[in-house]
């Protein structure tokens, strides 16, 4: 029975609010790639929705990097093209980046890779080295180019750092993956009572993805029953529970398809 | 010529006193062989007509110890007898002086006691008879004790005759440098067997032992705390053996990994010792002579391991009358009965299950999921013979069967997840000892059955690795002159080989058939000049495969000891080679270039009595290990321990890996009538280079420290009370420095710093046991509390994190668990 032990620890189950929902550290929570299929070498614009919990400032880097045996298969882009230092709307920001130049066959997809760090201010200095070459046209930071030694040498906190996919192919445009689209079916009340528990439905809509869809509810505040809800028929009943403590809570429900194609809905509630 | 005849007629005619043919060593006072005393008894002897001595009393004391050690000695001596003015043999009083050394102190060859129904027997002749009729004798002291010194190497035959009294015998085979014990418990005639208490328990080993070795009592092991009375969980107590993460049941030997290690049946490999968690071992501990674990630097007689093993010797000789005991604890019931049939034939029967999932399945179940919990069970059937030429005929069936599996769904969905695993085997042992005329003692083994892992993921992904295995195992051996030994052997191995890793997460591979043969043979002379014994042997392993990949291993090996007085030194230099597994070399087959890995070790040793009532043991090793097999660790494999965190290394297998192990080991005895304890200490280094351009790291399973203190003591009137402390410094492990966030798929993958650079705190815990007997006339009952971990420490066994990996949040070993258990024996 020599690999049974491990699997002993597999058996844990937990109840109520999920910790896990919980945002308590800044945390590039959701990133939307419009549109999330496309031919390769055109653009596409991503908007990040970063959480700052503890309101410490952060910063935004979102580049593109698919690997190859070479280094990125974008290495041929200008700079401008394939990496940006957002300013920040609130918890967003966008960028527009092309996509590499790749041969693909018909009907073939394949996945590019962007990648978006968030950091607290001066925590990161690839991100002033990148805001400088940005503004002297000059190479792309070798340190962006291997993300994993880049971790390697930051801080565990105040450092959030997400991969999104990004679909491409040569496909019709009336074939490709679209996002999905999320309607709240029960508005969010404007206050809620402590540790009151509260059924939140969603209607999803996507046209190209029927399988798979599954919603994940965040907050700053309390929590929600389980870190992922799974779409069935375009509904997804999520359950929230309020924290203990009254105060402003913010809500994020972010829908994945599983191919890139995902969707963010942001609320905010007042706890009495 | 003829003047040479006449005065020889003429000295004939001379009378002559007894003159000495033979001197037979005194067996030494213990204590004053200790203090490095010496001493000089004058005896006065009455030698008969036939040389026999017939009567010895003392003219010039050098106290009780040594006037009876000289006396018992005398009556052994060998002369010529006198002869009177006629030419004839004749009566005649002599005088002689017996000198004790400590220089020359013969070793102890056996010790005993002869113990009646109520109290010692004082005044017994205990006889021992070599196989070429050399006969000595003992007296019993005032406490029932005898002992024999200097006794050659060789078959030995015990027995003592009281009238009133059935005769009692035991075999053993001498080695030098071994201590053999035997009890002799007399039944007095008149009794009813069944009303006797009559046990004869031989501990003699009867092969040669190994130069590092270590045996622990029945006694010992059945009242450790902590052990549940499992004969190789007590192993684990002993120096050179760390403690494995999750209590996994695994040894972990002088730094190596469990897959390093090898377990034995009567010499032949088994592919597991130990049961789910290691809460007992796979065959009855009550048929077992000895479990003997040796640490590193063995002999020949074991191969294609890298670290040690443990070997369990069933025992050949048959029960005196017929016995057994159920027992039952929270987690396992056991049955043992052992039939004598006739006069030379005896049927055991023994089975175990354990009660874990009858307990946790009711509690478990509920939901969407079956949960079938950990379950195990073994059971043997052996039956013994003894054949009219004194040797032994044993054939045994032995089994054993874990699982254990949660399925989400109905059990019969077959589209239900779930994930199952299940370790079996079922074997045939057939063995023949036996000693032949000429006084080559012969030992055949032969274990054939088959053996399995499996590892179901359902619906759709297995894994498994089964084998139907051959082992035998023939081993010849013979005294030399000079008190030396000869042992040759062939211990062959056929298996075939069925892999499958059907696990689409890891890949999934083809399923491999494979045939191997191991035919390896060794030789191991004994060399004994003095006080040294020096054995250098030498081991030939090849393999061949079915897919046409082969290789060979040559590992020559010695070890000597040498006994000053009652020190005993002791150094050991050896190779060590282990083959690439089936799995590894499947990868490319034929063409695999992968070549045995190979330790040198090397280690000495001193064990030391200090007074009447403590030892002590102390070994420093050194091994350094070449040609590891590393690579593939991203693909499925069954594991020993937890599973490896990355990161993994991807690349093919390859001989890159090298390592180091630096240790020192060492166990401080105590035992008096009524208490054994000690203390075992081991402090050592391992570090791996697994790659050749790779720093030099800690290796997984590095335990720079590991200390065990033990005690059990008889408090009388059937109490009896122990108690264990553990300490061990935690496992190295990979940390996590960051970790990134995939949107796609909703999960964290962590970025892994320096690989098993960061340490687990050390574990720690305290045992308690206690146990009551009760014995009546036909059966004995006792019962016991045993206390695991009664101070509720919360060890941390294996690194985890929290989703996120922002924590670190151990899973941490068991609570305290007080284990109820109730045993009867007849």
């Amino acid at each position: 029975m020599r690999i049974l032990a491990p699997l002993l620890l597999l058996t844990a189950c937990g109840m109520g609010p999920s910790d896990e929902t919980l945002l308590d550290e800044l945390r590039v929570i959701g990133a939307v790639v419009e549109p999330p299929e496309i031919a390769p070498g055109e653009s596409v614009d991503v908007t990040a929705t970063v959480v700052d919990p503890l309101q410490a400032g952060m910063e935004l880097i979102i580049w593109a990097c698919t690997p190859t045996t070479s280094g990125c298969a974008e290495d041929r882009l200008p700079l401008a093209e394939r990496m940006a230092v957002p300013a920040m709307t609130g918890n967003t920001g966008t960028a527009t980046l092309r996509t590499p130049i790749v041969p693909l066959p018909e009907d073939t997809v394949i996945s590019g890779i962007v990648w978006l760090l968030a950091c607290e201010p001066d925590l990161c200095e690839v991100i002033a080295e990148a805001r400088t070459a940005l503004a002297n046209d000059s190479d792309f930071p070798d340190a962006l180019r291997d993300p994993v030694a880049l971790l390697q040498s930051l801080p565990l906190t105040g450092v959030s750092l997400a991969t999104r996919l990004v679909g491409l192919s040569n496909r019709p445009e009336g074939e490709r993956n679209a996002n999905p689209i999320i309607t709240v079916t029960a508005p969010l009340p404007a206050t809620i009572l402590a540790e009151e528990e509260l059924d939140f439905p969603l209607d999803i809509l996507d046209d190209t993805v029927t399988d798979g869809l599954v919603a994940v509810g965040l907050t700053t505040g309390g929590g929600f029953g389980s870190p992922l809800f799974d779409v069935f028929e375009g509904r997804a009943d999520l359950v929230y529970f309020a924290p203990d403590q009254s105060g402003v809570v913010d809500l994020y429900v972010i829908v994945e398809d599983g191919n890139g194609g995902s969707a963010v809905w942001t609320g905010q509630t007042t706890v009495e | 010529m003829l003047g040479l005849l006449l005065t020889a007629l003429a000295l004939a005619a001379e009378p002559t006193l007894p003159t000495l043919q033979g001197v037979v060593p005194a067996v030494y006072p213990a204590e004053a062989l200790q203090a490095g005393e010496s001493a000089s008894v004058l005896l006065q002897l009455d030698v008969d007509a036939t040389g026999r001595v017939v009567d010895v009393i003392v003219l010039e004391s050098a106290g009780d110890a040594f006037d009876a050690a000289a006396i018992a000695a005398l009556y052994d001596f060998a002369w010529n007898p006198a002869m009177d003015g006629d030419g004839n043999a004749a009566g005649a009083r002599i005088q002689y002086r017996y000198v004790f050394s400590p220089d020359t102190a013969p070793l102890l060859s056996t010790q005993g006691d002869v113990l009646g129904p109520d109290a010692p027997m004082p005044g017994i002749t205990v006889r021992a008879t070599s196989m070429d009729g050399t006969t000595r004798t003992a007296l019993t002291d005032a406490d029932g004790h005898y002992a024999f010194a200097g006794l050659a190497d060789g078959v030995w035959t015990l027995d003592i005759t009281i009238p009133g009294y059935e005769q009692e015998s035991a075999t053993l085979d001498i080695v030098s440098g071994r201590v053999s014990e035997v009890v002799f418990r007399p039944v007095v005639i008149e009794e009813t067997p069944d009303d006797a208490d009559l046990v004869i328990r031989v501990a003699a080993p009867r092969r040669t032992p190994e130069i590092t070795e270590r045996a622990l009592t029945q006694d010992e092991i059945r009242y450790l705390p902590g052990t549940g009375g499992d004969v190789v969980r007590a192993i684990q107590n002993l120096p050179g053996v760390a403690r494995p993460p999750l209590n996994i049941g695994q040894l972990l030997i002088r730094g190596t990994s469990p897959e390093d290690s090898a377990y034995y049946v009567d010499g032949v490999r088994i592919p597991i010792v130990f049961h789910f968690s290691g809460l007992s071992t796979v065959v009855a501990g009550d048929s077992l002579e000895e479990v003997v674990f040796f640490p590193g630097n063995f002999g020949p007689r074991y191969g294609n391991i890298l670290g040690g093993g443990v070997d369990l010797r069933f025992d050949p000789v048959l029960p005196e009358e017929t016995n057994g005991f159920v027992s039952i604890d929270v987690f396992q019931a056991t049955i043992f009965h052992e039939q004598k049939i006739g006069e030379n034939t005896a049927l055991t029967v023994s089975g175990r299950r354990s009660w874990i999932d009858a307990i946790l399945n009711p509690i478990l179940k509920g939901g969407n999921s079956t949960i079938q919990a950990p379950r195990y069970y073994d059971g043997q059937l052996r039956l013994v013979h003894e054949t009219e030429s004194n040797g032994t005929l044993d054939a045994l069936v032995f089994f054993s069967d874990d699982r254990f599996s949660i399925i989400g769904g109905e059990e019969d969905d077959p589209n239900a997840f779930g994930i199952s695993l299940a370790t079996t085997f079922q074997k045939v042992r057939l063995s023949w000892r036996r000693t032949t005329a000429d006084g080559w003692r012969a030992e055949t083994t032969l274990i054939a059955g088959p053996e399995a892992e499996t590892f179901e993921i359902r619906p759709a992904g297995q894994a498994f690795e089964k084998a139907f295995a051959v082992g035998l195992r023939h081993e010849m051996s013979r005294p030399l002159q000079g008190g030396g030994r000869l042992v040759l052997g062939l211990d062959s191995e056929v298996r075939r080989d069925s892999l499958l890793y059907d696990i689409s997460a890891f890949g999934a591979t083809e399923e491999v058939v494979n045939w191997r043969f191991n035919p390896a043979v060794y030789v191991e002379p004994t060399f004994v000049k003095g006080n040294l014994r020096v054995s250098p042997g030498v081991r030939f392993d090849p393999l061949i495969q079915s897919d046409g990949f082969g290789t060979v291993a040559v590992d020559p090996r010695l070890g000597a000891r040498y006994d000053a007085g009652t020190t005993g030194l002791r150094a050991s230099f050896g190779r060590y080679s282990q083959f690439p597994t089936t799995r590894q070399v499947a990868e490319i087959g034929s063409q695999s270039t992968l070549r045995p890995a190979s330790s040198w070790q090397s280690s000495i040793g001193i064990n030391q009595p200090l007074g009447p009532f403590f030892s002590l043991d102390a070994t420093a090793f050194y091994n350094r290990l070449n040609g590891i097999v590393v690579g593939r660790e991203d693909t499925f494999r069954f594991f020993s321990g937890p599973p490896p965190i990355g990161p993994f290394d991807t690349a093919p297998y390859a001989n890159d890996g090298t390592g180091q192990i630096l240790g020192a080991e060492m166990q401080l005895r105590m035992d008096t009538d009524s208490t054994t304890a000690w203390i075992s200490a081991t402090v050592s280094r391992s570090t791996r280079v697994n790659r050749p351009e790779a720093d030099r790291r800690l290796f997984a399973y590095d335990q720079p420290i590991v200390l065990t203190a033990v005690s059990t003591t008889e408090l009388g009137k059937g109490w009896r009370l122990g108690g264990r402390f553990r300490y061990g410094t935690g496992n190295p492990f990979t940390p996590v420095v960051n970790r990134v966030y995939s949107l796609d798929k909703r999960q964290f993958t962590p970025i892994y710093g320096p690989v098993d650079s960061a340490r687990l705190p050390g574990f720690f815990s305290l045992d308690a046991r206690i146990d009551k007997q009760w014995t009546f006339a036909r059966w004995d009952f006792s019962m016991y509390l045993d206390l695991q971990n009664a101070t509720n420490a919360q060890n941390p066994e294996v690194m985890s994190w929290n989703y996120d990996f922002s924590e670190e949040t151990p899973i941490t070993s068991l609570p305290t668990i007080p284990v109820l258990g109730f045993r009867a024996d007849w």
